[in-house]
């Protein structure tokens, strides 16, 4: 416990020191302070947005935005990997497609998402969706896919039904795969969020720091860091729970 | 099929009905406000727009980018991955540090660098570096730090001194790891190039091509950018996985 | 002595199936398409295996026994000619036949007795009873303590234990055993063999069991079936006649190992 806390305590050591150079450096002005707020400027300003429960109001217009998404293009993508994996002629039609316009970076889409679809709410959501749709969809098909022969041999060797089979064999060696999707999916929602946000919104964490940035408040942009990193932070460790009551058997070695 | 006449591979039966929905969408010109461009029409801007050389100058300012971007990053995550992942008391000081900043999207990173550096060439560069740092750093740290024991009693059975221990040693037995790094790092470098190039327009560069196209309407010159991304990014990747396969010949 | 090599190949009447026969095979080929190439592993293979007889197959690595094993379990079909067990002809695996692979195939996912338990799945046996089942045939196998241990938490000897429970929970009339004992270090190798003994004289079976291990088939056979390579053919068939419990430093038992281990030192000339 002691040697815990004393590990804790050295990684504290670098931010502590960092942000109190950071600090006396902005205070004696060494820089412009204009661009360089002080740490307590910046937490004085998430408590300020706190207060006024604007901080709030955009995270939780983000995090809708990412879970409408993520639901979206994640099932749509967990229903592919599933169908495309377990059906041949499914998956000869679909997955070459597939892994050809997994090859573009969803953020080049946001152009082409704000002409077809405008700068409204069905943008965002549908840029989320597709971000979510494709890791969630690779690693269900790989999964499904990469299933050892031998497990199902064994469901054979035991008479079940193909029915049996897959639900008892295949969907769970294929689980801890999916679930790192999910985990992916998620991430890369949240990041595509931010980018929605940044170009065009009225609401979200996303725009809050486009606002910041354009009245050059960096205090409020450095807000935005803190909070998509918590964010980040808090979901990554969310689903690698998850992730891990559903995984339990793999790491037992 | 032997019926059809025509032999069609039933991996193109689903690009063809996509493209054959987009042209007829395109000519029945039932526009939400914006043109669908046909396919002739965007095939055509491609010409023109390869013959012009602004597509040359545009895919060229991109590539150039993710590379010294990339080379940035990556040697500073090897760098930096390589001292947290020998050294316990560097892994304490600097990891939950590291592993704090990693959280924070890259796009959450955009405005930051746009203020620090404005919307020139240092900030597009600190992006891509920064995409490129994070997963390098990581997998070289856990690579080099999960060198089983028994290569590193290797070591010192031969009496190699720390520095040769790690050239011989360590490095090699982590390079698998650390190729994954860097396979991750160039990907997410060309993300961030584009996501640099789209949200802070300066400059030529694909993303800047796609955010210009969307600024004329010109839904052509988009799809054009939107290929040319997909391509090279595509192409940086197999170029990355050949460099990999040369390097690990041994695992076969 | 007892020793008695028998170079005579049984016959076989494919139309008549004698009562107490528990497995025909019956002029069984099996192909495989090797770069579109065909492959033959067996050729006209034909042999009666009477009810709860114990016979082991050995023969050099690529005869085809394993082959000859997935046939019978209904995993793997002939190209020509047909396996019947127990009077009716193999179209797919069944329960009537229990199968240990040479890597023992427990789901990682599943603890020890739901490994077992999941044999009786396809009977529609309701859980809790399954897990009944489970719990009785683990501790036929001696692995009572180990129920809810996941297989990555077992050592290689007590997975194979808990595959065999598993193949034996449906009380199969086969026990099919391919190179059960193979991937096992000496000692527990020794062990397993001893215990399959106590389990084939406690529940008495038709079994079948494949191995490259000579001892070991002399150890267990009622009857050893040797097998060429190339394309897997029976070469003989030798009757074990030695007294159970069979003494491994007997002479009649070391003599046999010798003129068996003779078989394979023939071939290479």
């Amino acid at each position: 416990m002691a040697r815990a806390l004393s590990i804790v305590g050295i990684g504290a050591l670098l931010p502590v020191v960092g942000l109190s150079f950071w600090e006396i450096a902005a205070r004696a002005q060494w820089t412009q302070s204009q661009i360089l707020v002080p740490p307590s400027a910046v937490f004085a300003t998430i408590v300020e947005f706190w207060q006024s429960g604007e901080l709030l109001s955009d995270i939780v217009a983000s995090t809708c935005r990412v879970l409408i998404g993520f639901l979206l293009g994640g099932s749509l993508g967990f229903v592919f990997g599933i169908t495309a994996g377990l059906d041949r002629r499914v998956e000869a039609i679909f997955a070459p497609t597939f892994h050809v316009l997994r090859q573009i970076p969803v953020i080049a889409w946001l152009p082409l998402l704000v002409l077809l679809a405008g700068f409204g709410e069905g943008f965002k959501i549908l840029t989320i969706s597709i971000a979510a749709f494709f890791p969630i969809g690779l690693n269900t098909l790989d999964g499904v896919k990469n299933v050892s022969s031998k497990y199902i041999e064994v469901g054979r060797a035991l008479c079940f039904s193909r029915r049996q089979i897959i639900a008892r064999i295949i969907w769970p060696a294929a689980l801890p795969a999916i679930m790192n999707g999910a985990r992916l999916s998620l991430s890369r929602s949240w990041m595509l969020v931010v980018a929605a946000e940044l170009v065009a919104s009225t609401t979200g964490i996303g725009h809050r720091m486009d606002w910041g940035r354009q009245l050059f408040q960096i205090d409020v942009v450095f807000m935005g860091v803190l909070v998509t990193g918590c964010m980040g932070l808090l979901i990554d460790v969310a689903v690698r729970g998850l992730a891990r009551r559903a995984s339990r058997w793999t790491e037992q070695a | 099929m032997q019926s059809k006449g025509i032999y069609l591979p039933r991996g193109l039966l689903l690009p063809v009905a996509i493209l054959l929905a987009w042209e007829v969408a395109a000519h029945a010109g039932r526009s939400g406000g914006v043109l669908i461009a046909p396919l002739e029409q965007i095939a055509s801007t491609a010409f023109t727009l390869a013959a012009g050389g602004t597509m040359a100058v545009d895919v060229a300012a991109t590539i150039a980018r993710v590379m010294s971007g990339f080379v940035l990053g990556a040697v500073a995550g090897l760098l930096f991955g390589s001292v947290i992942g020998t050294s316990r008391a560097a892994d304490w000081l600097a990891s939950p540090t590291f592993n704090a900043v990693r959280q924070v999207p890259l796009t959450g990173w955009i405005p930051v660098a746009a203020l620090l550096f404005g919307i020139g060439e240092g900030a597009k560069l600190s992006l891509i570096a920064l995409a490129a740092f994070c997963p390098v750093a990581l997998n070289t740290a856990e690579g080099l730090a999960g060198v089983s024991q028994s290569y590193r009693e290797l070591g010192r059975s031969l009496n190699f001194s720390g520095v040769t221990s790690w050239w011989r040693i360590l490095l090699p037995a982590a390079t698998p790891q650390i190729f994954t790094g860097l396979k991750h790092g160039i990907a997410f470098a060309w993300i961030a190039a584009i996501a640099a190039e789209l949200l802070l327009t300066s400059g030529p560069g694909l993303g800047s091509m796609i955010e210009g196209g969307t600024a004329l309407f010109r839904l052509d010159i988009v799809m054009v950018g939107v290929c040319l991304i997909g391509a090279f990014g595509y192409a940086m990747a197999v170029a990355m996985e050949r460099v990999e396969a040369r390097f690990l010949r041994w695992r076969n | 002595m007892n020793v008695r090599i028998d170079d005579r190949l049984l016959k076989n009447d494919s139309e008549v199936r004698r009562v107490g026969v528990a497995i025909s095979v019956d002029h069984v080929s099996r192909a495989f398409d090797i770069n579109g190439r065909p492959l033959a592993v067996l050729h006209d293979i034909s042999l009666d295996i009477t009810a709860g007889e114990f016979v082991v197959i050995v023969g050099a690595s690529g005869c085809g026994k394993s082959t000859l094993l997935r046939l019978i379990a209904g995993l793997d079909m002939p190209n020509a000619g047909a396996v019947f067990v127990g009077g009716s002809k193999v179209v797919g695996p069944g329960l009537d036949r229990g199968i240990v692979f040479q890597d023992h195939r427990l789901l990682p996912w599943l603890t020890a007795e739901e490994n077992v338990a999941a044999a009786l799945i396809a009977r529609g046996v309701p859980k809790a009873e399954r897990l009944d089942v489970a719990r009785r045939y683990l501790a036929l196998v001696g692995l009572t303590g180990f129920e809810t241990a996941y297989p990555s938490q077992l050592s290689g000897g007590m997975a194979q234990r808990a595959a065999i429970g598993r193949a034996l929970a449906n009380d199969p009339d086969v026990l099919l055993l391919d190179e059960p004992l193979g991937a096992l270090d000496a000692l527990t190798r020794l062990k397993l063999q001893n215990e399959i003994v106590r389990l084939s004289a406690k529940n008495p079976k038709t079994i079948v069991l494949v191995t490259h291990d000579i001892e070991e088939a002399v150890f267990f056979a009622d009857r050893i079936v040797v097998m060429d390579a190339k394309p897997g053919r029976i070469r003989r068939i030798i009757p074990v006649d030695l007294p159970r419990p069979r003494d491994r430093s007997s002479p009649g038992f070391v003599a046999l190992r010798s003129a068996v281990l003779d078989e394979f030192i023939d071939e290479t000339h």
